[in-house]
């Protein structure tokens, strides 16, 4: 080493002075970090957010201007801070949930969802069921236009239902229409669709995906690239998707729901990490954001300017488990699984008390739920009887696959401490979402920890995971097969009277709860962090926000 | 350099369709065998791997990097789009980097073992320790939540309205640099010391030039060399930086769309930027070579 100048002076009591100093400053700075960095935690099992004030009345038909004495004031941007980027702005070929929120901005749906999730009249007017479920006559609402001037007539409402069907789009909503058999134009407000067999969910799809109405001249002009040229009758009008930035749409002069939408435009804010959303929601740099985590609600909840918002949703948590494969090819060990989680415990300590803890598919916010249906419980005394039955009667090994979302590893790392009690030694796989997806598609898995966002329609909660002929075509990953299941969630299907699904959903919740093809563990709630001057903007239970009918109070 | 770039990118395509099914992530929970079949088909993953490749490489070679999975746009205009906040981001880190980290290096030469000294070692030991994204969730609570002086993420595009843009570029820039900053500030003070013992230096004390004279017309020059070796290699740090400080600060730039195209398995999105980034590292590297030239005399290129 060259010596230089000035080393003389480093004598061994100096250096040691230096070191001392070196080390306090590290000390001081990761002490400086750590306090600034601490979350308030919510005490557990802490009070319940209240649920958001109704304002704004769901659709009002065309003609009736909104109320305004006192009520809902113009203007304004509303920012929304959006998990990830919009995929595509094609209703037709869409699978993100991002996309779906989008398409509440510059698309109307057929039919649309009040907030208690009940189907009201939207883009059609009212509606005939005849011919025993077989048919259904719909009456489209007069006078409304694309943003392109091209009418909403019953030939538009054609065009989307044909485009979904034809093979060429490619489009995955074409298995809710399989039973369409024919769709016609009756005159220039009625369309006529008939199906092979009744189909009772056919109006809840309406709601959503398939029911959002493109403008068959924008398909004709921009072809493939329609994706990222939308074009719909909605409240808004899309003005420009600057990639992983932001998409921003802006107020539909002419919508055909008079005094409506209150606002000038809304904007998609991409911001993927969730500790900045929340940041940002706090300095007012956004206005809105979705699933807020449960350690973030209490900092919302104790902010002046924002507002916490939380009401029963429509899907759950589970852990999906192979039937296919070993150790869960075996039902006692499935029961035992089921038994041995402590699901008021995991409600406490991951979902600081949000939420309801599960006993099945159907939740209290479906139409179909019943009370009397025991379903799925913890009980440790049971979990022993059934390790003994399964052969295994001091525990047994598994490997859970869990997506790398912090929340999602707490869930798990809590239900592997809650096992452990019970000898089951559950180890954690950590993978990508996708990864998680495509093991589920191979059924390379023994245990997937996973959610189902739920569906308004109790039948969305149920066939497509539990029917036999769901697997490998539908969600039923976990191989599961029951014929007297089957029964029941195709009886549900065709059947028309509410009552009689109701009770056959009720059975079939029994007979899955009991045959354990699934753990179900936790019923979401929709939660939403805004600013406190966002009006008619209620924790909707399929998580959406319908922009129509949100306003700023400024 | 066209060798290099065959291989990087023959690699990178190799191991992206190791890391999962695209068709399987593109549809989520809405799987549906025959949809997933039409879809694989339509995007040419029914091929064997060495046929997409030839087809991509093809394809590149003729100018087109191909369409983005998930949202069909040109990946050349992706690409495009995002450049811009992505240089901004990278440019004012390395501002930043020459600003503090040569002066702070300088100032702990001369001053060795005086609380400079200290202060600005114990400094660069924060900067080189602190996991980049935790530093810049750090910044952001201090400087936008609790003392409301700078915006908390985003991007305001620097043509429109330069002064806000950069508002929002200081706390990812300053993220982005810490790293190198305290790398830049350890190499040149050690170089600068090192360089500070040499005859020259000490002819040209003895011939009774200022001080600071001797420093920035004589050491630091020579100083600078192994300072410039270490910039050019971390570059590339710089570049992988942005990506989780682009996701984190919510910046719209090459990183955001590297990251996004990797969790969204847009395999053409991944490799048309893997290519610009390989690009831009042996592009930086050779500048690096030349600048050797101009900072050191001795070395001259046949």
């Amino acid at each position: 080493m060259a010596t230089y100048q000035g080393m003389e002076e480093v004598t061994p009591m100096v250096r040691g002075k230096r070191n001392l100093i070196l080390i306090a400053f590290a000390m001081a700075a990761l002490v400086a970090v750590s306090a600034g960095c601490g979350t308030k935690q919510a005490a557990p099992g802490g009070a319940q957010g209240q649920t958001g004030v109704t304002q704004g009345q769901p659709g009002a038909p065309q003609g009736q201007a909104a109320k305004t004495a006192g009520g809902p004031k113009t203007g304004g941007t509303l920012r929304f801070g959006a998990r990830g980027d919009v995929d595509t702005l094609d209703p037709h070929v869409s699978t993100a949930d991002v996309d779906r929120l989008a398409f509440h901005a510059v698309y109307d749906p057929l039919l649309n969802l009040n907030e208690k999730m009940e189907i009201i009249p939207w883009l059609a007017s009212s509606w005939d069921v005849t011919d025993g479920g077989r048919t259904y006559t719909f009456h489209l609402q007069k006078g409304v236009k694309f943003h392109d001037g091209t009418p909403f007539n019953a030939e538009a409402v054609k065009f989307n239902f044909e485009r979904i069907l034809n093979p060429d789009t490619k489009s995955p909503l074409r298995a809710d229409f399989s039973l369409v058999t024919k769709i016609e134009v009756v005159d220039e407000l009625t369309l006529k669709v008939t199906l092979k067999e009744p189909f009772s969910p056919f109006l809840s799809v309406l709601v959503d995906r398939n029911g959002h109405m493109v403008s068959p001249t924008a398909v004709k002009k921009y072809g493939a690239d329609y994706k990222r040229n939308p074009v719909g009758t909605g409240p808004f009008v899309f003005k420009e998707w600057v990639k992983d930035d932001r998409v921003t749409f802006e107020r539909n002069p002419n919508y055909w729901q008079v005094g409506k939408p209150y606002l000038d435009s809304v904007v998609f804010k991409v911001v993927p990490d969730d500790a900045v959303r929340v940041a940002m929601l706090k300095t007012g740099e956004i206005d809105v954001m979705d699933w807020v985590a449960p350690k973030d609600a209490q900092g919302i909840k104790n902010d002046p300017n924002l507002q916490y918002l939380e009401s029963a949703g429509l899907g759950f948590d589970m852990i999906r488990l192979n039937t296919q494969k070993p150790p869960f090819d075996n039902k006692a060990l499935r029961q035992a699984l089921s038994y041995a989680i402590d699901r008021d415990a995991l409600l406490k300590v991951v979902y600081l008390g949000a939420g309801k803890a599960a006993n099945g598919p159907i939740l209290p916010s479906l139409w179909a739920y019943d009370p009397a249906v025991k379903g799925q419980y913890s009980d440790a005394e049971k979990a022993k009887e059934k390790l003994k039955e399964g052969g295994k009667p001091n525990g047994f090994s598994f490997t859970l696959q869990v997506r790398n979302v912090p929340q999602d590893s707490l869930r798990a790392q809590a239900t592997q401490a809650q096992l452990a009690k019970h000898g089951i030694t559950m180890n954690i796989q950590t993978v990508d979402a996708n990864a998680l997806m495509a093991n589920l598609g191979k059924g390379d898995f023994e245990a997937s920890q996973s959610y189902w966002s739920g569906r308004v329609d109790p039948d969305g909660n149920m066939f497509r995971h539990f029917h036999s002929s769901s697997f490998k075509s539908g969600n039923n990953y976990m191989g599961y097969s029951n014929p007297k299941v089957d029964e029941l969630l195709a009886g549900a299907r065709s059947e028309t009277a509410n009552d009689k699904r109701k009770a056959a959903y009720a059975q079939a919740s029994q007979l899955i709860a009991d045959d354990v093809p699934m753990v179900f563990t936790y019923w979401f709630v929709v939660t939403k962090g805004e600013n406190k001057k966002v009006q008619g903007l209620p924790a909707y239970a399929d998580n959406m926000i319908r922009f129509v009918n949100v306003w700023l109070n400024k | 350099m066209i060798p290099v770039l065959f291989v990087v990118t023959l690699l990178v395509f190799s191991l992206l369709h190791l890391s999962g099914d695209p068709v399987a992530t593109l549809l989520g929970q809405e799987t549906n065998a025959e949809v997933a079949q039409q879809w694989t088909k339509a995007l040419g993953l029914d091929q064997p791997i060495y046929v997409q490749y030839l087809r991509w490489a093809q394809k590149v070679l003729a100018g087109d990097l191909g369409k983005s999975y998930r949202n069909g746009q040109p990946v050349s205009e992706a690409v495009r789009q995002h450049l811009v906040p992505t240089l901004e981001l990278g440019l004012l880190a390395l501002v930043l980097v020459f600003l503090m980290g040569i002066p702070f290096g300088v100032i702990s030469a001369t001053k060795p073992n005086s609380k400079w000294d200290l202060g600005g070692t114990a400094l660069a030991v924060f900067g080189i320790s602190m996991p980049n994204f935790w530093l810049g969730i750090l910044l952001i609570y201090v400087f936008a939540v609790k003392l409301r002086l700078l915006p908390v993420a985003g991007f305001v595009d620097p043509f429109e309205r330069p002064l806000t843009s950069l508002k929002f570029m200081i706390l990812p820039a300053f993220t982005l640099g810490a790293n190198l900053t305290a790398t830049v500030m350890r190499m040149t003070r050690s170089s600068l010391l090192e360089v500070l013992g040499e005859d020259y230096v000490r002819t040209a004390r003895a011939k009774g030039l200022q001080e600071r004279h001797v420093v920035n017309r004589h050491a630091l020059r020579n100083a600078m060399i192994p300072v410039v070796t270490v910039l050019g290699l971390q570059v590339k740090t710089l570049i992988g930086g942005t990506i989780i400080i682009e996701t984190v600060f919510a910046v719209p730039g090459i990183g955001a769309l590297m990251a996004s195209g990797i969790f969204g398995r847009d395999f053409p999105i991944v490799q048309g930027v893997t290519l610009l980034m390989a690009i831009v590292v042996l592009v930086t590297n050779l500048v690096v070579d030349l600048l050797y030239a101009v900072l050191d005399p001795r070395i001259r290129y046949h």
